[in-house]
């Protein structure tokens, strides 16, 4: 439609014209069958948009998912924290101490696991994993890393790297300060809570891409956490 | 009838809200619980509008959880659902830029349009408003959705979307132009 006049037809619906161009395009609208017909049509959209309901309920109840991720946004997050202070505290290393016997058995667990990491990571680093995670080396096979890449959350790779580690930690437990064991199994606690509420949700309402990121998110930390006390052990030693 | 039910019916919403966003901000999931109950049915209504029916559930929850986490920052100067319906729209335009960023980034189109509509193989149909609303294009349906339903002014369109005031009228015009052929 080339009629000047239709462009300008929502302003005057909305007053939004001056009084004076408001006066013209009605004068124009009592001689412009186009014009009047296109006015009514858009003052029916108007009326039609005013009228749609401001608040239909949800298909579902989404609170057990929104529940699900606060909390473990909130404990995660927290434990993380309060293990991150402890670990940058001054004394932190002298409160790493171990006997001649325990070093010498946890370099050899270290190698072990460093070994099997590396046989594992030759086989799948950089590829799609089975449940289709992509999983990528973070440092070559022989330092190498898994890290969550995309939502899924029950990626195997990550929880073989966790549960190696938490095994490696349960064997040097005894070596480690006991302010440290307690900071650490109290953050990781907190952590397995917060994991725990996710993949509850997640049973309830598979498939929800927010709570699949918040397992991912929260996995990441508790691997993160183990990888940094590993690292910390290494330094001790 | 119980206390609790008797304060719910003779305490206006605003108050109610006002008192569960304050224990909620000291950490009182009980109180957010109630809040995310009042509100969520408005919350999901605007989320299903500006994005999608398949989005609106998870756009739903992550104004929810980011409520929770900015609750601290509810100063209770507007109305907690002005708040919250405000970090809303923010939380589904930051959505919609994301989109548009991997859009550009896998070299997609620039702006994906609905598939053509029922209504054209049947013209005697009167579409639903909700359905035409989802068929507009990116911009349009945002500028639309805010004006003639939320009850935004083109000022404050324009501020949110980074858009000049002149923009958004135009867009408004084309959004109404392409309804008003869908709702013939």
């Amino acid at each position: 439609m080339t009629d000047p006049w239709t462009d300008r037809l929502s302003e005057y619906l909305d007053g939004e014209l001056s009084a004076r161009e408001a006066r013209q395009l009605e004068e124009h609208l009592a001689t412009c069958d186009d014009c009047r017909s296109v006015a009514a049509g858009l003052r029916a959209v108007i009326e039609a948009a005013a009228l749609l309901p401001a608040d239909v309920e949800p298909a579902r109840d989404l609170w057990p998912g929104i529940a699900a991720a606060t909390t473990a946004r909130e404990e995660a997050p927290a434990a993380v924290l309060e293990f991150n202070r402890f670990v940058r505290a001054p004394a932190m290393r002298r409160r790493f101490t171990f006997s001649v016997p325990q070093l010498a058995a946890a370099a050899v667990l270290l190698v072990a696991v460093s070994a099997g990491t590396a046989l594992w990571l030759g086989g799948g680093a950089g590829g799609a994993t089975a449940t289709g995670v992509i999983v990528q080396s973070a440092g070559g096979p022989v330092n190498g890393e898994v890290r969550l890449v995309s939502s899924g959350g029950t990626d195997a790779d990550v929880d073989a790297e966790i549960a190696r580690l938490e095994e490696t930690l349960a064997l040097r437990r005894d070596a480690l300060d006991p302010a440290t064991v307690e900071v650490l199994e109290r953050s990781l606690e907190s952590i397995d809570s917060a994991m725990e509420a996710a993949r509850a949700a997640l049973a309830d309402d598979p498939g929800n891409p927010l709570l699949a990121r918040q397992l991912d998110n929260t996995t990441q930390m508790k691997l993160d956490m183990l990888r940094r006390v590993h690292r910390v052990q290494r330094a001790g030693t | 009838v119980g206390a609790e039910t008797l304060a719910r019916t003779i305490t206006p919403v605003p108050e109610l809200d006002g008192a569960d966003a304050k224990a909620a901000a000291a950490g009182d999931a009980a109180a957010f619980e109630r809040l995310y109950r009042r509100h969520a049915a408005r919350i999901h209504t605007l989320c299903r509008r500006m994005l999608s029916p398949e989005e609106a559930d998870d756009a739903t929850q992550e104004v929810f959880i980011r409520a929770w986490e900015k609750l601290a920052l509810f100063r209770g100067e507007a109305a907690f659902s002005t708040w919250l319906h405000r970090l809303a729209i923010n939380l589904v335009l930051a959505r919609r830029a994301r989109e548009a960023r991997q859009r550009y980034r896998f070299g997609a189109d620039a702006e994906e349009v609905a598939p053509p509509l029922a209504r054209r193989e049947r013209p005697d149909l009167r579409m639903d408003m909700d359905a035409a609303i989802g068929t507009l294009p990116r911009g349009a349906r945002e500028i639309f959705v805010l004006h003639d339903v939320e009850g935004y002014t083109h000022e404050e369109i324009a501020g949110l979307l980074n858009v000049s005031a002149g923009t958004s009228k135009s867009q408004l015009h084309r959004a109404r132009m392409t309804l008003r052929q869908h709702l013939q």
